[in-house]
């Protein structure tokens, strides 16, 4: 899938055409407030899924000028779950946090309505899960990634019932990261080259067992005025097969507050 | 909307589409099939326990040997039955099947060995003017320092150690009774083994499990390094006192210990559990547990053997009979 999705962001940058010259400057503060819901496969404790709900927040800041857009985004997701057993008395809980700090640099291309936007991105992308009940090594787990990444954005404006809407989906893939999902034996952090255990840390490039996706679609209403609600859909997707296996998919729904600030 | 417009608003739907957790977040492996279960539990033990090469253990020949025992439909306390049947074949004091608050026998470790050790004795007899630091009892023996530690699963803190140095600061020697402790968090160890030394030492390593053969390990080496604190108990002689109730962590320290130079051991050998345990939750929700590493000390002893004392002494009951813990008694006559 990863191979697809860096051929679609290849396709964005080379397809795109310069057309437009827009010479407004836009600032825009983006809070919201939501819910998540992660599905967590990681082997490091559990041979079944965990099942999470819980709050999620969105802040995030962005400033464009002409064809270039900066993009600053937090989001934050922090969630109970239970394992997805048949016999739920037998199911382990816990707590799982997720924070995703990203900053991107795109370049906007209009295509008639369709604003086309692509560029690299850097991304800290931090999950920690902490199972409860754990017999033994009962201590929070946690996958923390830097990571270098292409990133696009594709935005599109709808008129619906005399009312003005902007659809937005953007996209972020690593292209290389450096990866820490320790494991501690005894009081040592494994260092080795185990099936059964992880490294500390090591730098890898996007692969099929190393794929961290997030996309998201946006809509937001009264896309015109200074002040406007959007509704974000977004999904996060973490593969983690480099020992052993972790894998996140996590949905969220955040309604969030926008205030625009434009200067000629 | 033009061709390449509708091809991108596709693809975008597409990858969209795909997010579902059944295709991304497979595989689920939840299950009530008792076969399944037994399976799992099975494999683990296989591919996680860095014991079966030590103590030639045929694990297929085991496994098949119980799996006989399992049929489907079987109700959950007779196979959590045989499947902790299965785990005692490892002779693994971290070897366990837990559900909820019932966890199967484990391995003991000190069965038909002297005990070596009465708490009570202690309290009546030796620690009259002893005082609680931390996780310690306190006292001194004839000018020789003493400080029990009753398990390793209780958090020290550099202050509690700090505490313990200035209390002991004009004392002869230093005793630790961890006599059965039986382990916990053996980042306890470094803290107080950090006090004993003012240089790095190489203490030994952990053989772990990297793969499915019974010898597929890799090395992972312990350091000590001095602790930062100034308040450090040098250069004098230090006994820790030893029984069969000393597992895991406990059985690593005596170990790591006994490198430094100025360390010996009075009273029994040590237990066993010599790894560290990995846990793993089957699906039913079932939590099993394997040692899957293999401690070596510096000196070439394999912990899960158990560590020799440097003086063996055992507490008969005569010595009971008579308030007497010749244990104790015999380290203090080694300053």
């Amino acid at each position: 899938m990863a191979r697809v999705i860096l051929l679609l962001l290849l396709l964005c940058a080379a397809s795109a055409r310069a057309q437009d010259a827009d010479s407004a400057r836009r600032d825009v503060v983006d809070i919201g407030v939501g819910v998540c819901a992660p599905v967590i496969y990681d082997e490091s404790f559990s041979l079944v899924r965990q099942q999470g709900r819980g709050p999620a927040l969105v802040l995030a800041y962005l400033h464009s000028k002409e064809r270039s857009i900066h993009v600053f985004e937090n989001n934050l997701c922090l969630s109970r779950f239970r394992s997805d057993v048949p016999d739920r008395s037998y199911a382990l809980s816990g707590t799982h946090l997720q924070e995703r700090f990203a900053y991107r640099y795109l370049r906007t291309h209009r295509i008639g309505q369709l604003a086309v936007s692509s560029g690299p991105s850097v991304a800290i992308d931090f999950a920690q899960i902490r199972p409860e009940g754990l017999v033994i090594n009962n201590a929070p787990l946690h996958d923390l990634n830097i990571q270098l990444q292409l990133a696009a954005r594709v935005a599109y404006p709808i008129e619906l019932l005399k009312r003005r809407f902007k659809i937005a989906y953007q996209l972020d893939v690593p292209v290389v990261g450096y990866n820490s999902r320790p494991d501690y034996l005894g009081f040592v952090e494994f260092s080795g080259k185990s099936r059964y255990f992880n490294k500390a840390g090591r730098y890898v490039v996007v692969n099929r067992d190393y794929v961290y996706v997030k996309n998201s679609v946006q809509v937001d209403v009264n896309a015109d005025k200074t002040n406007h609600v959007s509704v974000n859909v977004g999904y996060y997707y973490a593969r983690n097969n480099l020992s052993r296996p972790y894998k996140n998919l996590s949905g969220s729904v955040a309604v969030t507050y926008s205030r625009m600030f434009t200067r000629r | 909307m033009s061709t390449l417009q509708k091809t991108l608003w596709t693809c975008v739907w597409v990858v969209s589409a795909v997010a579902c957790e059944n295709t991304l977040v497979a595989p689920t492996n939840a299950t009530r099939s008792a076969g399944v279960i037994f399976s799992q539990a099975s494999d683990f033990v296989r591919t996680h326990s860095a014991f079966l090469g030590i103590k030639n253990l045929n694990w297929d020949a085991i496994s098949a040997r119980f799996g006989a025992r399992v049929y489907e439909g079987m109700p959950d306390g007779e196979l959590f039955d045989v499947i902790g049947a299965m785990l005692l074949e490892l002779q693994d004091g971290h070897a366990l099947l837990y559900v909820r608050d019932k966890d199967v026998t484990v391995w003991d470790y000190a069965r038909g060995y002297p005990t070596n050790f009465d708490k009570q004795l202690l309290e009546s007899h030796y620690w009259q003017n002893s005082q609680k630091i931390g996780p310690f009892t306190v006292a001194t023996l004839d000018g020789v320092g003493y400080v029990y530690y009753p398990s390793f699963a209780e958090k020290v803190e550099e202050r509690h150690m700090d505490a313990v140095v200035d209390a002991l600061a004009t004392t002869r020697g230093l005793i630790i009774d961890i006599r059965s402790n039986g382990g916990g968090d053996g980042a306890n160890s470094t803290v107080i083994l950090g006090r004993l030394t003012d240089r790095e030492v190489y203490l030994g390593k952990q053989l772990v499990k990297s793969g499915p053969a019974p010898n597929d390990f890799v090395e992972s080496r312990y350091v000590l390094r001095p602790s930062a604190s100034a308040k450090k108990y040098l250069n004098k002689k230090v006994v820790v006192l030893t029984n069969r109730g000393n597992a895991s962590a406990a059985a690593f320290f005596v170990a790591f210990a006994k490198v430094l130079n100025n360390v010996m051991s009075v009273g029994d050998t040590t237990g066993g559990a010599g790894g560290v345990g990995t846990s793993l939750q089957l699906g039913n929700g079932w939590q099993i547990v394997v040692s899957s590493t293999l401690g070596i000390d510096a000196n070439g002893n394999v912990i899960e053997n158990g560590i020799e004392p440097t003086l063996k002494v055992d507490q008969t009951a005569g010595d009971l009979l008579n308030h007497r813990d010749s244990i104790l008694e015999a380290a203090v006559a080694q300053f």
